[in-house]
């Protein structure tokens, strides 16, 4: 009788009962409460006696001395807890990753076990010739040894879920009385967080040196320095963007937490209550996407990458990128354009989260998708010279000073993820809308290290041709009804205060299709605002994923088949198509009879389309 | 009997805000330690984070009512203008800064009309 061994079913195994994500917020709220300590403890040693570690009765004496001390004992608690912490989110991180995978090997030896059973029942008591019998021992035997590596990964496996959270249960358990606080205060292993600090400000001008120091630091080390210092950790490039991330949030939390108290009692400065409203803004940009979870990892696929609310004339700055920028094959990086703000962060995610997705539908590797807002991006008008909101140096050095400085900071920005890149190099997409557009060209014209820059609604190039622009490939998104695209300088006029009309047929670069937009004057904004919509969407997803081939062209204007209309004819042609009532009934501000003046005509756009844009921050 | 301390009045303005604020962020910390959910662990790891958090809670907030504490007895030293005594004088030193850990204390007799 011959015998085929089957394996037996192998049952479902462990699941995880602690979650990344969990890991993770309850890692940000530690870090939060820790950067509030530390910023409490390190005004209150900054005052004390300076070797107050030790007991002279002067110093024990002085309450500010003990003071510090007491909150010493806080802090070395708080770092174990956060460094623990850090480690159980990573190490269930990997387990979260590891365990679909080996559930859908026991599944399917399962199956295939069940498959050979029925088989095997099939012949029993028949005749079956000695090639069939040898098959299904053959069979049994390869099945026997996946289910035995199969059994052996879910033991390992859940040996290292154990092991996870046996060590974080021991690392709690070390420091939950003060007493055992003092005695992590007193441990002379404690990291020296102010020699680390000194070497890091030594470095962070030369993001490649700061991510390979950064590389050969212990957990403990860089948990230390994330809390000691966030905000400078978290908006320094060359720095991992999962650190950054930590940072960023502890920052963004412990903001909320004080300036939250200093509100309740009303003691906040002019400053204070506007970097409260940007980090509320930015809070409520996060949770909005805070369920959407990296599905590798199960970490948030939101990540902070810059977080300051207090800058750029009290504008704010912030950076969020979905999906891991470290990791992706494919990053685009996107910079909005003028009157943006920290309150139009929703608004803004909402669209690079439309192009994260229709990039990801691409299948053509793993993709990173930013936006990036750190550049003092104008407050007024670019169309209205003579806007008395717009606090602009229209056409002077003013307007593009800020595009350049945005420029400047924008490429070390991309220095920064470059220089945090894991593996082989990202194929990198700078995206610039509007006055964004602007900022990015000064940027490749600067030398920004990307593969592909997109010009969308741009208003003006600093230089005449794309070649002169940049190495880069340029691409050029520009609706013919968009008056903003009107601005540049081009064959058919323009007004050039910001360079040069990137869809010009001199230009050179391709001009993307993207459509023309609608001609009704109620819906000029709307074009310049709709480009990651439709085909323009479809469009970029190709550029960012580098399937060039996949995108659709529009010839340039001035090329056969490129006729357009200058912006006092889009403004004439446009307030017809709407009827022209529709203009004198909102504000009789249009200059459609009377505009026989370009620049007056231009201004009154200008005036209608800030009116409508100043809450968007859509330029 | 009154008692001068020769700090800078702007000093002890300085100082009376920093407390306040001290007092601010540790009321912020340890309340969003408080809050911090234990959801998503399981009962093991649930449990040793409250173990951890009870305490630390407690500290915190503690440390926070001492440097409010703080902030106010300097409300209450400026309100009186004149230290009465030794004692109160040596008791405002030391919320100052270490560097002033020296300011002269001075017992003048006043003499009433």
């Amino acid at each position: 009788m011959t015998v085929i061994t089957i394996p037996a079913p192998i049952p479902a195994f462990r699941r995880m009962e602690s979650k990344p994500g969990r890991a993770q917020t309850f890692a940000t709220n530690v870090r939060a409460v820790t950067v509030g300590v530390k910023d409490v403890q390190g005004w209150a040693s900054g005052v004390s006696a300076p070797d107050w570690q030790g007991d002279t009765g002067d110093a024990h004496d002085h309450a500010t001395t003990r003071f510090a001390i007491r909150l010493d004992s806080a802090e070395a608690a708080l770092d174990r807890v956060v460094t623990a912490a850090d480690r159980f989110e990573d190490r269930l991180t990997v387990l979260n990753v590891l365990r679909p995978r080996i559930d859908k090997r026991r599944v399917a030896v399962n199956r295939d076990g069940e498959t050979l059973r029925i088989e095997v029942e099939a012949t029993t008591g028949q005749d079956i010739d000695a090639v069939a019998l040898a098959d299904l021992e053959r069979r049994g035997e390869a099945l026997l040894e996946r289910a035995t590596a199969v059994n052996d990964d879910i033991t390992d496996w859940v040996t290292r879920y154990l092991d996870a959270e046996a060590d974080f249960i021991a690392a709690l358990a070390g420091v939950d009385t003060v007493a055992e606080g003092e005695r992590a205060a007193d441990d002379p292993g404690r990291v020296d967080v102010d020699a680390l600090t000194d070497r890091f400000n030594r470095l962070k001008r030369d993001p490649e040196s700061l991510a390979d120091w950064w590389a050969g630091l212990t957990r403990a080390q860089r948990q230390a320095l994330v809390t000691e210092d966030p905000r400078l950790v978290g908006n320094t490039g060359g720095i991992p963007v999962v650190d950054r991330d930590d940072a960023n949030r502890a920052a963004l939390h412990s903001d909320l937490d004080y300036l939250g108290e200093r509100e309740d009692d009303g003691q906040l400065s002019g400053a204070e209550k506007r970097a409260l409203e940007n980090a509320e803004h930015i809070r409520t940009g996060l949770e909005k996407f805070k369920d959407k979870l990296d599905l590798q990892t199960g970490r948030e696929l939101a990540h902070v990458l810059v977080y300051q609310p207090g800058i750029h004339s009290g504008d704010g700055a912030v950076a969020i990128s979905f999906g891991n920028p470290d990791l992706a094959d494919h990053v685009s990086v996107n910079v909005p354009g003028l009157t943006s703000d920290a309150s139009s962060t929703e608004g803004n995610l909402d669209k690079t989260l439309d192009l994260h997705n229709a990039a990801v539908g691409e299948n053509s590797g793993s993709v990173a998708s930013v936006y990036w807002l750190d550049y003092d991006a104008p407050s007024g008008n670019p169309i209205n010279p003579f806007d008395p909101l717009g606090q602009l140096d229209f056409g002077g050095v003013a307007f593009t000073d800020k595009a350049d400085d945005g420029g400047e900071r924008f490429s070390d920005f991309i220095d920064g993820l470059r220089a945090s890149d894991q593996g082989e190099q990202a194929h990198v997409t700078a995206i610039g809308h509007s006055y964004g557009s602007t900022a990015v060209g000064h940027a490749l014209e600067d030398g920004l290290d990307v593969d592909d820059a997109i010009l969308i609604g741009s208003p003006g190039q600093p230089v005449s041709s794309a070649d002169a622009l940049t190495d880069a490939d340029v691409w050029v998104g520009s609706k013919d009804y968009d008056p903003v695209s009107l601005l540049g300088s081009g064959d058919r006029g323009g007004l050039g205060a910001l360079g040069h009309d990137p869809a010009d047929d001199d230009f050179g670069g391709v001009r993307f299709e993207t459509g023309d937009g609608s001609l009704r004057v109620e819906d000029l904004l709307g074009n310049h605002t709709s480009y990651f919509e439709g085909d323009s969407l479809d469009n970029m997803a190709h550029i960012v994923t580098d399937n060039d081939a996949e995108v659709t062209q529009q010839p340039h204007r001035g090329d056969p088949g490129g006729g357009y209309l200058t912006l006092d004819e889009l403004v004439v042609a446009s307030t017809a198509a709407s009827g022209g009532e529709f203009v004198w009934d909102h504000g009789g501000e249009w200059a459609y009879e009377t505009g026989k003046d370009g620049v007056e005509v231009v201004g009154e756009v200008g005036g209608w389309l800030l009116e409508h844009s100043r809450f968007g921050g859509i330029l | 009997m009154a008692v001068t301390l020769a700090v800078p009045y702007a000093v002890v303005l300085g100082i009376k805000g920093k407390w306040d604020e001290a007092a601010d962020g540790l009321d912020g910390n340890w309340r969003r330690l408080h809050k911090a959910s234990t959801d998503g662990f399981s009962p093991e790891v649930a449990a040793a984070v409250e173990a951890f958090r009870e305490p630390w809670v407690d500290e915190i907030k503690a440390a926070a009512q001492q440097a409010q504490g703080y902030s106010d007895e300097i409300t209450v030293f400026q309100g009186r203008v004149l230290i009465a005594d030794l004692e109160q004088a040596e008791r405002l030193r030391s919320l100052m800064p270490w560097v002033h850990r020296d300011a002269a204390i001075t017992e003048s007799v006043v003499v009433w009309p």
